[in-house]
């Protein structure tokens, strides 16, 4: 009897563990995490509460993370960072993959792009990629100032387009969602599209 | 000498029907040696990629870009969209790529107008734009050319355009029913197609459905099969139908179609 009872225990157990296994759910509280930033400071996910809070999957030599920096990211983050937006790009490339770099490395190319990001967090173990499943690069997530994970998702609906278009090639209206997501969420309202499908350069995780 | 070298290579790109790319070659190919008036044409864009590396299905999956391609064409031709044959899952660490390795033809039909007329050439241009990965990713476009002439549009067909032709999906057989339930967790999707076939795999037509590295359970009964499908966690309200291509390996022969199952949500 009590080994059927610590069977179901470690099945219960098996079945949370599972359950949990993808941890970063839109409109669930966004994992939380403490992540050193290339500028040698620390930062935790859970004090940054009543700020509205981006990821931005970051690889500086994946081909669809060069073309945002070739102007549109820059902008977006600026716009939203003037507003109090924390907004950190995150490096999940594992020492020796495309995009690995070292804090230094990290600084010198956000000087050269221009970056206006709050900071980069070196995260070259994967350990906050695999928590909100960052699957390519740039993946985009936001969240809310009560923590709740709000979206997840591509930065835009245009890939590899590197100067603002009108239409994309599908000849749908040109959306970044994560400007419509921070918009939409500021004013109140109920964000329109909450997820969608990221695209890019896989994230070059330790294998 | 070197600089004349350079000249020559100037001129003659402008007109070139393939180009080399990093780690891939893409040529531009017509299915027959000259184009009937009125009759619809087929040209291929052939792919070969350097070993390991793949170009992107229609839906890429986790990661990537599909190809594409915008024509310069004479007045009164018209391209079609691009028809895929079938894709292959491609394993990479923890995300899964829908694509092609190796070597592909992707076909797009041209509309010939009636007005033209035997003997007649015109010029086609097709700039092609491809992402190519193996473990990073390479961006590549290139401008194809091709002189078509008009005759009877008869004679043999272009092999690798044969061949591609044969691995384009079927529309799902008439006597087939499908029906599907998806809960929070997974599709769960049941055809009566009267076969059983070996294996099959599931490739969806919009991203953010399907969870894509999940395993696909497939279940064969007496009156056909099922399959089992995770969820993708991105999909946050319920659909209607699932959209996709079945392919379908009976033996040796593999066979894909289109499906578009309707669901009930329990």
């Amino acid at each position: 009897m009590k080994s059927l009872k610590l069977g179901l225990l470690v099945l219960g157990l098996l079945v949370m563990g599972l359950g949990t296994s993808n941890a970063a759910k839109v409109g669930e509280p966004a994992p939380d995490f403490t992540a050193t930033g290339s500028n040698g400071k620390t930062y935790k996910l859970s004090d940054l509460k009543g700020k509205w809070v981006v990821l931005e999957w970051h690889n500086q030599d994946c081909p669809f993370v060069k073309s945002q920096y070739k102007g549109k990211m820059q902008k977006l983050q600026a716009k939203w960072t003037k507003k109090g937006v924390k907004w950190f790009a995150v490096i999940s490339s594992a020492s020796g993959k495309e995009g690995a770099v070292d804090a230094e490395g990290a600084n010198a190319d956000m000087k050269a792009t221009g970056s206006h990001v709050t900071a980069t967090f070196m995260d070259l173990d994967g350990t906050i990629g695999h928590a909100y499943d960052a699957k390519t690069t740039p993946h985009m997530f936001v969240i809310n100032p009560k923590g709740i994970l709000v979206y997840d998702g591509a930065i835009d609906n245009a890939p590899l387009k590197d100067e603002a278009v009108a239409k994309n090639d599908d000849g749908e209206p040109f959306v970044n969602y994560v400007d419509m997501a921070l918009k939409e969420g500021m004013a109140g309202k109920t964000i329109s599209t909450p997820t969608t499908a990221p695209y890019g350069c896989h994230v070059k995780y330790a294998e | 000498m070197k600089h004349f070298t350079l000249i020559l290579v100037f001129l003659f790109l402008p007109l070139s029907a393939f180009a080399q790319e990093n780690h891939l070659k893409v040529e531009l190919l017509s299915e027959t040696a000259t184009l009937a008036p009125g009759k619809p044409a087929t040209f291929g864009l052939h792919f070969t990629m350097d070993n390991g590396w793949h170009i992107y299905w229609q839906n890429p999956g986790d990661a990537g870009l599909a190809p594409s391609v915008s024509w310069k064409l004479p007045i009164g031709f018209r391209a079609g969209k691009i028809l895929w044959p079938l894709p292959q899952r491609i394993s990479l660490p923890s995300v899964m790529d829908f694509g092609y390795e190796n070597e592909v033809t992707l076909l797009v039909p041209i509309e010939v107008p009636r007005t033209v007329h035997a003997g007649e050439t015109f010029d086609l241009t097709a700039n092609v734009q491809w992402l190519v990965c193996k473990e990073t990713c390479i961006p590549g476009q290139a401008t194809l050319h091709a002189t078509l002439t008009i005759g009877d549009g008869k004679g043999a067909a272009n092999t690798l355009i044969a061949q591609a032709r044969a691995q384009l999906p079927e529309k799902q057989p008439k006597t087939w029913r499908s029906s599907g339930t998806l809960d929070d967790k997974q599709f769960v999707l049941s055809f009566l197609s009267g076969t059983t076939p070996v294996s099959v795999t599931f490739f969806p037509l919009q991203p953010g459905q399907v969870d894509n590295n999940a395993a696909q359970i497939f279940r064969p009964n007496a009156k056909g099969f099922s399959l089992t499908l995770k969820r993708s966690d991105l999909l946050t309200q319920n659909v209607q139908k699932l959209e996709g291509l079945l392919v379908v390996t009976d033996h040796d022969v593999k066979k894909g179609y289109e499906v578009k199952v309707p669901l009930s949500s329990n």
